[in-house]
């Protein structure tokens, strides 16, 4: 119990490296994604980090996993692609069971890190289209770390905490600016930027019926992660010579400040169960509800204040005056219920075994027709996975465990989704979307004896 | 312990070294299509500041037709004194360097009077059709090829105070719906009118742009919805050189823009003496309820002489729009001007 108990405290007092979550868009290793997600009841590896941390549980030994994914999309406005961003990283994590006061017990660390961005954030103006639950939003740094306990064997509960930063920052100008001679201007800058912690809480049970029959529930809570910005600029707006004391200097202080929610993961409860009808085949079926309706306007909300001590005697020149705040449309995304089928088959091949695995998923959008100024892209998806596995089991005494390579392929399929515009000039018009997302990866598994 | 420390440094490698791509998921996104617009200027054309220009005359008043072969036929008005009558020069582009205008329509009829102008062409499958404006009324002369143009013997429509139409007819513009109805636009009066046909030739019914009120009301009138205490709305003195064009979505809704020149009131700060002048866009999903722009999608800022915009789809998801203007700073030579929207892209000088 050393190990896992070094590895957990030293994940607690790490800086905050980690931020928020691409996996609910596409799956966790290779095994649970190519079963269309649908393992909340069934989960038993490294992936329950994820879906079930109950899940961790289950596991007798040491078990690690480390993997691949890459997420392709080809979302289309008006049949033209937008070239979204793809992702792609390195997935894993590990498991170490044991026993605290008798009861089997196990931590598990989940992880992913995008291999292009550890993450992203971009302010948009409200009417700009953008594919809201794509591109940004994926671009993510995860790490979960769970805790899970058997109090009687048929019962399983897990918990655990994923960790996210959330950003603040400003930077300070001060100087003397020429209006008639820019280059001339004499300015000095300071950045300050802070990153700071945001936690959140996920948990799960699993339960074992008789026939072959488990049941699982999951929680995960709802995080957002915002990012402010303050920039003060403080100075002297000078006409003439920047060093002619007998120029006209106008002091001034502009101040602004920004707010912008990066990233946001609603809050989920997924319902599931799986059916082992005999021991080489089983069905698993998932039910969760995402609380879409919590989201909140990305669009940065800005406050800006100018004020300038024009001197008396000077006819004509007045204050600018500065830009209202835009008001931000409210989003009114909707819940989701979002149902998940999967089916695996094993086949012994003397003391290994090759499993072969399919599953679906619909994931109806939670945006709402987009007939005004905004324009959150999204349409609901039909996901489509499939995916096998080998396991080579006692391959000497170096390995005197299992060794597993897993395969998946999913694919999304975006419906066709039509937008129409109430305003006959609006700026973006009319259009249609459409598109379809390719994930693939592999997972190579590691288990000890 | 080994086992972990491996594993957590295979992990913490895989995850360094990240270059980062440029942020994507803003290529051909969907735009209206409809601005705000750029002027181009002398460092993006191949000759000055104007597309087509007249150096012994004044050009204004454009019409862009698009060729079946990607070119553009340009139309417009040529005024030599008080002489009026419609020129046309062939574009290889939006910025190409077309060669001297050539003559399409002269004043030849009596009703003709001094002269034709403010020219607006549609292409059909049979021919092409040409609105103009006279001082007796609103023609219509048809050409087989674009280039040779045969007047009616009659005025197409003249004015008639008892509709609203208080001032002479002008600026016509014309426009084919997917129902095969023509929809007619004009200026009277400072406010741009509506009327329909079932075929060019007429006869043309004047529609009334808000059945709510007993008389016929305009479909585009002057207002002022400034928006910014102590400055004018852009259209709060008058609307005209109406550009009327027929488009649709991808999911098949047909829209109406409408393009007109737009001229604020008075503005006090120089004693009420000078308007702003700018370019103005106004909406429509059933052809007779029109929807203004609160703001103008070209602004006089840079050429306070923009005037009679005509519009033209590039196919890449571009819109220019070619107005009159002035080809010189001094204002000494007006001609053709071209703006773009999106706004936020230069282009290299022309060939």
């Amino acid at each position: 119990m050393r190990a896992p108990l070094a590895l957990l405290a030293a994940l607690l007092v790490a800086p905050a490296a980690a931020r928020a979550n691409p996996l609910d868009m596409y799956g966790f290793l290779s095994r649970s994604t190519a079963m269309g997600g649908a393992v909340t009841a069934d989960v038993g590896d490294v992936s329950a980090g994820y879906y079930n941390p109950a899940g961790l549980a289950r596991m007798h030994a040491f078990r690690a996993e480390l993997g691949y994914f890459w997420g392709s999309p080809s979302l289309a406005t008006d049949g033209r692609d937008n070239g979204v961003d793809s992702s792609h990283g390195v997935v894993g994590g590990l498991a170490a069971p044991g026993r605290v006061f008798g009861l089997p017990f196990a931590f598990g660390l989940a992880i992913h890190v995008p291999d292009d961005r550890l993450s992203q954030v971009r302010a948009l103006t409200q009417p700009q289209p953008r594919w809201e639950l794509y591109s940004v939003r994926l671009q993510r740094l995860y790490i979960a770390a769970s805790l899970a306990i058997s109090p009687w064997r048929w019962l399983r509960l897990g918990a655990g905490l994923v960790f996210m930063a959330s950003t603040r920052g400003g930077f300070d100008i001060s100087g003397r600016i020429s209006a008639t001679q820019p280059s001339n201007s004499s300015l000095t800058h300071g950045v300050d930027a802070d990153l700071t912690a945001v936690r959140y809480l996920q948990a799960g049970a699993q339960a074992d019926l008789p026939h072959g029959v488990s049941l699982g529930l999951v929680f995960r809570d709802e995080f957002k992660l915002d990012t402010q910005l303050v920039a003060n600029l403080a100075g002297q707006i000078v006409v003439g010579g920047i060093n002619d004391p007998r120029a006209l200097a106008i002091p001034g202080l502009y101040a602004l400040q920004s707010h912008v929610l990066s990233a946001f993961q609603p809050r989920q409860v997924v319902a599931g169960a799986v059916w082992r009808i005999v021991p080489s085949v089983r069905v698993t079926a998932d039910l969760g509800w995402v609380q879409w309706s919590r989201y909140e306007n990305p669009t940065a909300a800005t406050d800006v204040s100018l004020q300038l001590t024009i001197p008396a005697g000077i006819p004509g020149l007045r204050q600018p005056t500065v830009p209202l705040p835009a008001t931000r449309e409210a989003m009114r995304f909707h819940d989701t219920f979002v149902p998940r089928f999967g089916v695996e088959w094993t086949i012994p091949a003397r003391r290994h075994s090759i499993a072969v695995r399919a599953g679906y998923a619909y994931d109806p959008t939670p945006v709402p027709d987009q007939a005004g100024l905004t324009n959150f892209i999204d349409s609901s998806r039909h996901v489509f996975s499939f995916g096998a596995g080998l396991t080579l089991r006692r391959l000497g005494a170096a390995l005197p465990g299992t060794l597993s390579f897993d395969v998946h392929a999913a694919m999304q399929v975006l419906e066709t989704r039509s937008v129409v515009k109430a305003d006959p000039n609006d700026a973006v018009g009319s259009y249609t979307a459409s598109g379809t997302v390719l994930n693939v990866g592999t997972t190579v598994a590691v288990g000890f004896e | 312990m080994s086992r972990i420390a491996c594993v957590v440094l295979a992990l913490g490698v895989a995850g360094c070294g990240t270059l980062a791509s440029g942020a994507g998921g803003d290529t051909d996104l969907p735009r209206g299509r409809s601005g705000p617009f750029r002027l181009l200027d002398n460092l993006e054309l191949p000759a000055g500041s104007c597309v087509l220009r007249d150096d012994t005359a004044t050009l204004g008043d454009p019409s862009a037709v698009a060729l079946p072969d990607g070119r553009i036929d340009l139309y417009a008005t040529r005024t030599d004194g008080t002489a009026r009558s419609i020129v046309r020069a062939r574009l290889d582009g939006s910025r190409s360097a077309p060669g001297a205008p050539a003559m399409a329509l002269v004043p030849t009829l009596p009703w003709h009077g001094g002269g034709v102008g403010a020219p607006d062409v549609v292409r059909t499958a049979d021919g092409a059709w040409m609105v103009f404006d006279t001082a007796a009324g609103i023609g219509l002369a048809r050409s087989v090829d674009g280039i040779a143009w045969t007047s009616l013997d009659a005025p197409l429509l003249v004015a008639d105070a008892t509709a609203g139409e208080l001032s002479a007819l002008r600026a016509p513009t014309l426009a084919v719906r997917a129902d095969g109805t023509w929809w007619l636009a004009y200026e009277s009066a400072g406010a741009i009118w509506g009327a329909r046909a079932t075929g060019p030739q007429g006869p043309f019914v004047r529609v009334d742009g808000d059945d709510r009120t007993a008389r016929r009301d305009p479909w585009v009138s002057p207002g002022d919805d400034a928006v910014d205490a102590g400055v004018v709305g852009y259209a709060s003195g008058s609307v005209g050189d109406p550009s009327l064009r027929v488009e649709a979505s991808v999911a098949g809704r047909e829209l109406l823009r409408l393009y007109f020149s737009a001229r604020s009131a008075p503005v006090a700060m120089d004693g009420g003496t000078t308007f702003l002048r700018s370019v103005g866009l106004a909406g429509s999903f059933d052809g007779v309820h029109f929807t203004r722009n609160a703001t103008a999608v070209l602004p006089g800022a840079l050429d306070p002489t923009v005037s009679s915009p005509t519009s033209w789809n590039d196919g890449a998801l571009r819109t220019w729009l070619f107005v009159g203007g002035r080809c010189d700073l001094s204002g000494r030579s007006s001609g053709v001007r071209v703006a773009v929207a999106p706004a936020n892209q230069r282009y290299d000088r022309a060939p």
